[in-house]
């Protein structure tokens, strides 16, 4: 499968990485260069072109980079442009996994509705909000809640 | 009117402000403590601290404001937010602030039509001021696909000697009025256009390019 996984933070490069393990082609998105360190030492990360400034919300995609086997993408992962650069018109699949929900939202809302990527997922941090992407025809997955229950059961068993 | 607002900062504080001396109610959702303060000492009890939720959408009695409001200075909040509203307390009207004017493509396109972009006008108004071979697009209707323009003719314009009637407009596209100096004229089959002409017209997005090739050369 063509996967693109938005944020290389340690979520996205641990998928990014297993992923690839798994022989799919995985092209992973981040608006800060130095993120992509984090897929692994092995993996040679090149850059041409500016970089994408850190302000909010604004600027436009810069460079796309293939490594050896994982594709990196520089740019905001709400950008149409950006978007289109890491392949979203062919994927598959898109995971959104940055620690804004905000943005990942907003990313997976584009890659559905605008893309029509045909499976679609966004990584939340804030339980609350879950039930409302829900609502919004989104498929979440909410660590928060996931690690939470996962001590709490361990704590429970261990008594 | 009953107005929520996401977003305290500069333009919430403001917009709130003016909608109360205009008589309207007014609640305002703001997440910075100091902010919320500030608000409150100014304008009286009518902000909400917190990170805006469901939760805090339904204290604020969302499902019975007329128009609600984001501006943050988070574009995506901003479209999620007004999705919410929308959605889950159908507010009639929501309105997004757009910071990056690009993403004014993509909120239309997820069903948020309202969209204000300071960004944008700063943009047009610096580009009427510069009068440059451009069609300014003043107005966007139905989701950008309508639009009303404004059209300055050159020296060199191949509308001129012409008729409105022997220009040939292009499907979709109609002359709303001629500005020539302080005169308004309401264009006829038989007005001719002159250099430096202001026309302004009424077209579908999609034809504009070719309503702009009948007035530039």
């Amino acid at each position: 499968m063509k996967i693109i996984v938005l944020g290389c933070g340690r979520v996205g490069a641990f998928l990014a990485n297993s992923l690839t393990g798994h022989g799919h082609q995985v092209t992973v998105m981040d608006r800060d260069p130095k993120a992509f360190r984090l897929l692994g030492d092995d993996l040679i990360v090149e850059h041409s072109g500016e970089m994408a400034p850190q302000a909010t919300g604004s600027g436009t995609p810069r460079a796309t980079t293939v490594k050896q086997k994982i594709a990196c993408v520089l740019g905001l992962g709400i950008d149409e442009d950006v978007l289109r650069q890491a392949g979203i018109e062919e994927a598959d699949a898109f995971a959104a996994v940055t620690d804004s929900d905000y943005t990942n939202i907003m990313a997976c809302l584009m890659a559905k509705k605008i893309f029509r990527v045909p499976r679609v997922i966004a990584r939340i941090s804030e339980p609350k909000r879950e039930k409302i992407f829900h609502g919004l025809g989104l498929e979440t997955i909410c660590p928060t809640t996931l690690g939470a229950k996962t001590v709490f059961e361990l704590l429970v068993k261990a008594r | 009117m009953y107005v929520v607002i996401v977003g305290g900062g500069k333009v919430g504080y403001y917009l709130a402000k003016d909608l109360l001396a205009r008589g309207h109610e007014v609640t305002i959702i703001e997440r910075d403590e100091r902010k919320c303060q500030r608000i409150q000492d100014d304008l009286g009890s009518i902000v909400l601290e917190g990170e805006c939720s469901t939760d805090l959408l339904e204290q604020a009695g969302a499902s019975r404001a007329d128009v609600f409001i984001a501006v943050t200075g988070e574009d995506e909040a901003n479209l999620v937010l007004s999705q919410i509203a929308k959605r889950f307390f159908h507010i009639p009207r929501a309105i997004a602030r757009v910071v990056n004017p690009k993403n004014r493509k993509v909120f239309n396109q997820l069903g948020i039509d309202l969209t204000v972009s300071a960004t944008e006008i700063i943009t047009s108004l610096i580009e009427q001021e510069m009068a440059t071979q451009e069609i300014l697009p003043l107005v966007a209707l139905r989701r950008g696909t309508l639009q009303i323009v404004e059209l300055h003719l050159p020296a060199d314009s191949p509308a001129l000697k012409k008729t409105v009637q022997q220009l040939a407009l292009p499907e979709e596209s109609i002359l709303i009025s001629i500005i020539r100096g302080d005169q308004i004229i309401v264009p006829r089959g038989d007005t001719a256009f002159r250099p430096n002409d202001t026309v302004l017209a009424l077209t579908a997005t999609a034809r504009a390019d070719a309503l702009k090739k009948l007035f530039y050369p």
